[in-house]
């Protein structure tokens, strides 16, 4: 295991796509940062919270990508064969890829960091303890989307799994971006066909609705509603909200904009709620050992030709 | 030349990723078709009369942008990586010929791909009984996106047929998220208003303004102000010109910020819809006109 790790950890160090993706991180970092000094120059807030933990967003998309390139070259030069017929067993093979993946990751994150802390001299870390404690848990939940990641770039050998992973990596992200936003809207909404001001005696604007079947209505109360088909019901909302909660692209989401915004049906409003931490933890964990066990079961029996 | 097209057809045709792609284009459809079925047939516009359609059926430029790197490096690039793009070669075809015939046959999909679209919205507009046929624009609309289409292949052939990397279609499809990020980026620095409101000194609370609403008032050492009193400030965050056209330049002429105005998701504001294609088209003579030279001189081993 000792040597395997240590093979992987040289022929990762050696490859150009390390490095490249070490300039990108660096650099859009760098980016970030810059253009928060030139905000604080003209006077707007100092904190750089966000711009701390903005390293997640970017290695979401950019480890999976790393990730299948990393691994479909052990298929494509045949060298996988020869860390087995070595007498490794297929085991430490798997788990030692997810570790040497897992710690580019964490190499990554702290590149980034770095030299957002480095760039940000001046400006201040407004809560330290709430940076630390979600960026730890956005760790969390890269080492789930990595054990995806290597899930499928273990058992998939054709060069396709490369754009596979690229386009999960996306479609995580930014899927689960659009169920938050389906789940943001009302269940009814006011039936308004045109809104017209008059002036009232003392000059201010007094507004007049006109619904569908032509009633006028001056307050805001009186408008009658209708249902919205935006509106996602049971039990549909619920598998949507657990999917959420569970999946990394729900998860790196809701941990960025601390919760996410829900419906209440009976109050009538939209109300901020958290999952929490304890339960996203849980739910990175199981993702990450589930498909791991999974993995390397289906990867012992996968005929490497 | 008429060779070189029926076998990549046919290729293209038995392609597992020409009909995963399609699946995808056709699910975003389909979604698309169901949301506006559900507002339009027993929703909050049943019994409305209007053009629904008209503003949707453009709306596939957005996916497309995401679906069409996926497929031209991949089918591209699996000539390389199969070794055909020699036999092909050998048998005494050009190279531009076969370059263009590769281009060509993405182009056939991705058309293929906006038609099916097209069709789809157009189907759900049959089912809406007070769809106003008459006055449709998305004729207009539709001829405008096709050099949208032109110069997006072209970008993404050119990536396909020059670089056969392995990790050319994660390259691709991080290259096309980035073109789609650009311009949201550029929008929300663009929006920032002009001038600021100063409200050092001043106090404002709200007021009931004797019919059952609202207005807010400003007040400053004690004495109520009107809002034409406030005083304005240039706001730090507003970009300047030159910049902001050159801003408005990027974020309205590249693929990506057209793939916007084109939905209409963005507004289009300082270049007019004919300039937009006329941009399109002369990056997509650049992109083959460039991909032509340099496959000329590639080294296909």
């Amino acid at each position: 295991m000792m040597k395997l790790l240590s093979a992987n950890f040289f022929c990762m160090i050696r490859s150009k796509r390390l490095w490249l993706g070490t300039v990108f991180m660096a650099g859009f970092a760098g980016l970030n940062i810059w253009s928060r000094q030139r905000q604080a120059g003209e006077g707007l807030d100092l904190a750089i919270d966000s711009e701390i933990m903005s390293f997640a967003p970017l290695l979401f998309l950019i480890l999976p990508c790393l990730c299948g390139l990393y691994i479909n070259t052990d298929y494509h030069d045949g060298t996988i064969r020869n860390k087995l017929t070595v007498g490794r067993s297929r085991t430490s093979v798997y788990i030692s890829n997810f570790i040497i993946v897992y710690a580019v990751g964490l190499f990554y994150s702290a590149l980034y960091v770095a030299t957002t802390l480095i760039g940000g001299i001046g400006l201040t870390v407004m809560d330290p303890l709430e940076v630390l404690i979600s960026s730890g848990m956005m760790l969390l939940t890269i080492l789930a989307l990595t054990a995806v990641s290597v899930f499928l770039a273990t058992l998939i050998a054709n060069r396709y799994v490369l754009s596979l992973c690229a386009v999960l990596a996306i479609g995580m992200m930014f899927g689960s971006a659009m169920i938050n936003d389906m789940l943001e809207s009302p269940d009814t909404m006011p039936d308004i066909e045109i809104v017209s001001y008059s002036v009232g005696e003392d000059g201010m604007l007094i507004p007049k609705y006109i619904d569908s079947k032509g009633n006028e209505y001056t307050m805001d109360d009186d408008i009658p509603t209708v249902p919205n088909p935006n509106y996602i019901d049971e039990p549909l909302r619920t598998i949507l909200r657990k999917y959420n909660d569970v999946s990394p692209g729900g998860q790196i989401w809701e941990i960025m904009n601390e919760g996410h915004t829900d419906w209440d049906k009976e109050a009538q409003t939209k109300v901020l709620e958290e999952t929490p931490y304890w339960q996203l933890a849980l739910y990175s964990l199981c993702v990450t050992a589930g498909f791991t066990v999974l993995g390397i079961a289906l990867f012992r029996r996968k005929d490497l030709k | 030349m008429k060779r070189l097209l029926s076998a990549n057809f046919s290729r293209l045709f038995k392609s597992l990723w020409f009909w995963l792609c399609g699946a995808g284009m056709l699910g975003y459809s389909l979604w698309q078709a169901a949301g506006l079925l559900s507002w339009a047939v027993d929703g909050p516009w049943a019994g409305r009369r209007g053009d629904f359609v008209s503003s949707r059926v453009c709306d596939f430029t957005v996916p497309m942008l995401l679906i069409m790197p996926v497929l031209c490096t991949l089918f591209l690039n699996a000539d390389y990586h199969d070794g055909t793009i020699r036999n092909k070669l050998v048998v005494g075809y050009r190279r531009r010929q076969v370059y263009l015939a590769d281009f060509l046959t993405v182009l056939a999909a991705a058309l293929i791909y906006a038609a099916a679209h097209v069709l789809v919205m157009l189907a759900a507009g049959l089912f809406i009984k007070e769809q106003a046929w008459e006055s449709c624009p998305w004729a207009a609309d539709l001829l405008y996106s096709l050099p949208y289409i032109l110069s997006v292949t072209a970008l993404f052939t050119l990536l396909g047929m020059l670089v056969r990397l392995r990790a050319v279609p994660v390259i691709a499809i991080l290259l096309a998220v980035a073109m789609l990020w650009l311009p949201q980026y550029l929008h929300e620095q663009l929006s920032y208003p002009e001038e600021t409101v100063l409200l050092d000194g001043i106090l404002m609370t709200e007021l009931p303004d004797g019919e059952g609403g609202f207005r807010t008032a400003y007040w400053r050492d004690g004495e109520e102000i009107s809002e034409d009193e406030l005083e304005m400030a240039p706001s730090p965050a507003y970009v300047e010109e030159p910049r902001r056209s050159v801003y408005y330049f990027l974020l309205e002429t590249l693929p990506g910020g057209q793939a916007y105005c084109l939905s209409e998701s963005l507004p289009l504001e300082r270049h007019s819809i004919v300039e937009l294609a006329l941009w399109s088209l002369a990056l997509a003579g650049l992109a083959t006109g460039a991909g032509l030279l340099m496959f000329r001189r590639a080294d296909i081993k």
